[in-house]
């Protein structure tokens, strides 16, 4: 098996990078729906000619971006499924149609069938834009499915407004790729309730943190003190891990004389095994050993329902809560770093989400338009308001995220954040994985489980070009 | 073989393929375009699949194939989870077919029973049958929700310990052996219920006034009968349970710790994950042979009893 990785200007530090959504979990298949809209043409107020902006185009995303042969479909493949973002899509695809004189065949699919979907037939043509995740960019790239957009993108009248971490993290040998259109960082959420009746404050050091986990599991009936994602397929499993991780060593893998190295020692991987380990110790455990194996629905719907007082979590958490009495636990949470090893300091991992253009598609030009339609300030600005999201406002400094005083510590998490190096995780997932299962279910111990993981890790940079 | 021999079956070979084709063309031609269809969409895969197996192919880009010859099946030889994924397929065939068969010929003798209300009870027998298997895992998944799943609920209720049984160890297995038996039970129920209709019941009468019970009336009667309906469900679930993929893929992932990994669960994650198209095309050409063998194996032993 060859594995490829590419040289390029990114560590892990800083700047962005992302996996897969929270909103799709990998176990989630969906049927492409389909939505369309009639601009046809270019009988919009005149279709985006060379060096012209395309009328009507308030977002300024053709700006002087030479389009291709006007009238035809261009094809968008999404992975922001569900009603809840039909208000946005109401939005973008009559602006995107506008701004690129053709009619935008708006599907959804969940991002791991976007993925396969996208590798297996991309070559056809089809999609000419796609949304994507951090992990598949490089997959893309050693696919030879997407190119540089550089040139492009920086006619766009808002290129200036993207955050420059944002841009940094999609770019690769000095190329950019994609633009981004969210960003979040996974912190801590908490019960204040449930803390201030213990008198515990909110946990800084993976020690404190298990020691309020388990007085609340002992004190409190009902309810663990926390939880963690642990199925075997889950991605969230694997982001909740590397964000710890990130906190003991600031990259995974780094470049040294042209080749990859993995930087933690497996001491350190096994210092994070050993995190997971403590999880289900004790007689009144951090958390439910019951629970191991178990998905991000039973974290994040768990939490509300008043099973657990504090997670590893996202901004999405509160705009995804819709369960009977959610509101109530909302009034009564809170956000901050997310815990640490007492010799580590704070981090997390960083997930931005982009969209790219098909380097196979005869409408690569206008697939970038779309793209600049999407990220525009005005359509993050629409996406903020009508779906509620604020995590789009990471990646523009002209947009501000409207987080109230409690969530606002998800834009300061967001900035502690480090980014994925641009290499092919999936073997490294996979074992990430196979070893949190060993440690969780005690087949191995920590330590072994670093070692096997350093072992098998290094191995794969091998592959890595 | 004579030359005799050998002239008397020419000959014979060309008398029945003169009657075929005078007689059968019409069959033929109606035969003939599913046929072409079948092989375009089972056959080349599957001889793709072959040739893949003997290169190193990334799922990133397929067009570039390293040849490797037989290294993909020397690293199957030392492949750890192989030996579990190929383990768990073999117990969950056997184990699964075995009890569906059982469970499927008792059923199937109660619904034959005369009683009121049978056909509701085998309108009801049939609904596990036709539930998707994606809509059957995430049920069973939600009922084993260990805070609100009704299984738990009901454990609890008498004092019995609850857990997530499809992220236990040690009950996830026969949770996903239980989920198949119980989707393709009816199934096997409906098909001995027709076969077990169409035994004539003089036969049943004549050996009871020979003075047979009713344990020799079902050895001697009912289980030949059934002889040729039973090969079929036998290799036809045998190679749909070798393959199967649904439940474990969507219920348990393969884990925890490859306690539920099954050979199709294996090949998805060799192929799709860690992008060894190659080394899952050669652990599908395994899969393929073991089926081969178990099929002719069975049909000829079955063929000659």
């Amino acid at each position: 098996m060859t594995t490829l990785a590419i040289s390029g200007c990114l560590s892990d530090n800083g700047g962005g990078g992302a996996d897969t959504t929270e909103e799709d979990t990998t176990t989630r298949t969906q049927e492409p729906t389909t939505e369309t809209t009639g601009s046809t043409n270019g009988g919009t107020a005149g279709s985006p000619t060379n060096n012209e902006t395309a009328g009507g185009d308030t977002s300024g995303a053709a700006g002087s971006i030479p389009t291709d042969t006007p009238g035809g479909q261009l094809t968008v493949w999404s992975g922001l499924s569900g009603g809840t973002f039909e208000p946005w899509v109401d939005w973008y695809v009559p602006a995107a149609s506008e701004a690129t004189g053709r009619e935008v065949n708006y599907q959804t699919q969940a991002y791991p069938d976007l993925r396969q979907n996208f590798i297996v037939g991309g070559r056809e043509g089809e999609p000419d834009l796609l949304d994507g995740v951090f992990g598949h960019l490089v997959e893309y790239l050693q696919g030879d499915l997407i190119q540089p957009i550089t040139e492009q993108a920086e006619k766009l009248e808002h290129f200036d407004g993207y955050a420059e971490s944002a841009i940094d993290s999609l770019s690769i040998g000095g190329e950019l790729y994609a633009l981004p259109y969210l960003g979040n960082g996974r912190g801590l959420v908490y019960r204040t309730d449930i803390l201030e009746k213990y008198d515990i404050e909110p946990p800084e050091t993976w020690q404190a943190y298990l020691e309020a986990a388990r007085t609340i599991t002992a004190e409190e009936s009902g309810m663990y003190g926390t939880h963690y994602t642990t199925h075997p397929q889950t991605t969230r499993g694997f982001q909740e891990w590397i964000s710890h991780l990130y906190q003991l060593e600031e990259n995974f893998y780094v470049q040294e004389d042209g080749s990859w190295i993995v930087q933690p020692s497996a001491d350190q991987f096994a210092r994070v095994f050993e995190f997971y380990n403590q999880l289900f110790a004790g007689d009144n455990p951090a958390m439910n050993p019951a629970e191991r194996g178990t998905t991000s629905d039973v974290h994040d719907n768990g939490y509300f329902r008043g099973d657990y007082a504090m997670l590893p979590n996202g901004p999405w958490i509160r705009e995804g809560a819709d369960i009977e009495g959610a509101d109530d636990v909302v009034e009564d949470s809170a956000v901050t770093h997310l815990h640490h090893p007492s010799e580590g300091e704070r981090g997390t991992y960083l997930e931005i989400k982009f969209v790219l253009p098909n380097s196979h598609s005869d409408a690569f030009n206008d697939a970038i338009i779309a793209a600049g339609v999407w990220t525009s300030p005005e359509s993050l600005r629409t996406f903020k308001s009508e779906v509620n999201r604020q995590q789009v406002a990471m990646v523009r400094t002209d947009v501000e995220a409207d987080y109230n005083e409690r969530w606002q510590p998800f834009v300061e998490i967001f900035e502690s954040g480090t980014a994925l190096a641009p290499v092919n995780w999936g073997a490294t997932q996979n074992e990430i994985r196979t070893q949190m299962q060993n440690v969780i279910y005690n087949e191995s111990d920590p330590a072994q489980a670093g070692q096997a993981l350093h072992d098998r890790v290094t191995d794969l940079t091998q592959d890595f070009e | 073989m004579s030359l005799s021999q050998f002239s008397a079956r020419y000959r014979r070979f060309r008398t029945v393929l003169k009657e075929i084709s005078s007689e059968t063309v019409f069959a033929w031609s109606l035969v003939i375009p599913a046929t072409l269809i079948t092989t375009a969409i089972i056959i080349y895969p599957i001889l793709k699949a072959i040739y893949m197996s003997f290169f190193n192919v990334s799922f990133i880009d397929p067009t570039d194939m390293a040849w490797v010859g037989l290294e993909n099946y020397r690293t199957i030889l030392s492949d750890p989870t192989f030996r579990v994924a190929l383990r768990n397929t073999i117990i969950l065939t056997v184990s699964t077919v075995s009890l569906q068969y059982i469970l499927g010929l008792g059923l199937a003798m109660l619904l034959k029973q005369p009683l009121p209300g049978m056909k509701w009870v085998r309108t009801g027998v049939l609904l596990a049958w036709v539930t998707p298997l994606v809509v059957l895992v995430i049920l069973a998944d939600w009922a084993n929700h260990p805070q609100y799943g009704i299984i738990n609920i009901a454990l609890s209720s008498i004092g019995l310990p609850t857990n997530y049984w499809l992220g236990s160890k040690t009950w996830a297995f026969p949770m996903v052996i239980f989920l198949h038996i119980w989707t393709a039970t009816p199934f096997f129920a409906v098909v001995f219920l027709s076969a077990l209709q169409s035994i004539p019941k003089n036969l049943y009468e004549a050996v009871e006034m020979d003075g047979a019970n009713i344990l020799q009336a079902f050895r001697y009667i009912t289980l030949p009968h059934l002889s040729y309906i039973s090969m079929i469900l036998v290799v036809m679930y045998t190679i749909n349970w070798f393959n199967s993929f649904t439940i474990v893929f969507l219920g348990t992932g393969g884990g925890p710790v490859n306690s539920t990994e099954v050979l199709a669960t294996y090949v998805y994650q060799e192929a799709f994950q860690t992008q060894a198209l190659g080394y899952a095309a050669s652990v599908g050409t395994v899969m393929l042979v073991l089926l081969l063998i178990f099929t002719i194996i069975y049909v000829v032993v079955e063929g000659r009893e």
